[in-house]
């Protein structure tokens, strides 16, 4: 009786618990959605030419040597905005993700989630939605801290 | 000869015997109102409580294991399953784009950051103000 019930139970989450490539590929397939995949062999093509001087004292350029994937997901279809939000619901809550960051200005809403081996960075998810469009960013790789902090502007 | 005055002496007893004509219902409705009292008295033999609940259970949860199988293993809709392909041909597309949502991941960063260090410059201000008020009512 308890073999069953654990049976039934997996299964159960087995339905419910998406893989992050399960995710884009799932949504992806959708009429009018806006969908970007950027491949590990396509980032091993990235070199140091790439580098272009960015301003406002931001150095993305050590977190692009460390990225190996990057899946972009947008839409302002509310059923398909309602649907994957609560999809990635789910997905959080399947991982170990934390929140890294949630900001909410106006009507935008962004909040990130990374997921750490660790001290370093081997997913990050950046939902956004501005009330009308709905963005899902999901990179994968190997970020450290340090690289993060790149990311932020010099305080002055 | 004594078999023959034998058979003529059993022959006159059992013509002196009446029979009702109504014996034979008297003793099936008797044979029937035995039957019936001895059925009564025998309790139905049941499974016991717990064993039937089990076999309930096992049951409904052998049906949900069995739905959810078939919605697992079947494939429904008509969409055909999705074979990732790089959006981009050109390596400095890609890095564009990847730049792009770098740039916009070190906005977010930014803005919270900046919210969270004008916080704590109100608070800071605050506690001054507060050690201020409390040296004056010294």
């Amino acid at each position: 009786m308890k073999k069953l019930i654990l049976f039934t139970v997996m299964t159960a989450i087995a339905i419910f618990s998406y893989g992050q490539s399960q995710f884009y590929k799932k949504y992806s397939a959708y009429e009018g959605m806006t969908k970007v995949y950027v491949s590990p062999s396509m980032f091993s093509l990235f070199d140091e030419g790439n580098e272009i001087n960015i301003s406002g004292n931001v150095n993305i350029s050590k977190i692009t040597k460390k990225l190996s994937g990057l899946y972009i997901l947008s839409t302002e279809n509310p059923k398909y905005i309602t649907e994957m939000q609560s999809d990635f619901e789910k997905l959080i809550k399947a991982g170990t993700f934390e929140m890294l960051m949630e900001m909410e200005e106006d009507n935008e809403k962004c909040v990130i989630y990374v997921s750490k081996n660790k001290d370093i960075i081997t997913d990050m998810y950046i939902c956004a939605n501005d009330g009308s469009e709905f963005n899902i960013i999901y990179l994968t790789g190997e970020i450290t801290q340090e690289d993060m902090k790149g990311l932020v502007a010099e305080m002055k | 000869m004594k078999a023959d005055k034998m058979k003529e002496t059993i022959g006159r007893y059992y013509e002196q015997i009446e029979v009702p004509a109504d014996l034979e219902a008297r003793l099936s409705a008797a044979i029937d109102a035995l039957a019936a009292e001895e059925t009564a008295a025998q309790p139905a033999i049941k499974k016991p409580g717990r064993v039937r609940l089990v076999l309930r259970l096992a049951s409904v949860a052998a049906c949900i294991a069995l739905i959810v199988t078939v919605a697992v293993t079947v494939p429904y809709g008509k969409k055909e399953s999705v074979v990732l392909a790089d959006t981009f041909t050109n390596v400095d597309d890609a890095y564009r784009e990847t730049e792009k949502v770098l740039l916009y991941v070190s906005q977010v960063m930014n803005k919270g950051i900046q919210k969270v260090d004008k916080t704590s410059q109100s608070v800071s201000k605050t506690n001054n103000l507060n050690k201020y008020i409390e040296i004056k009512k010294k």
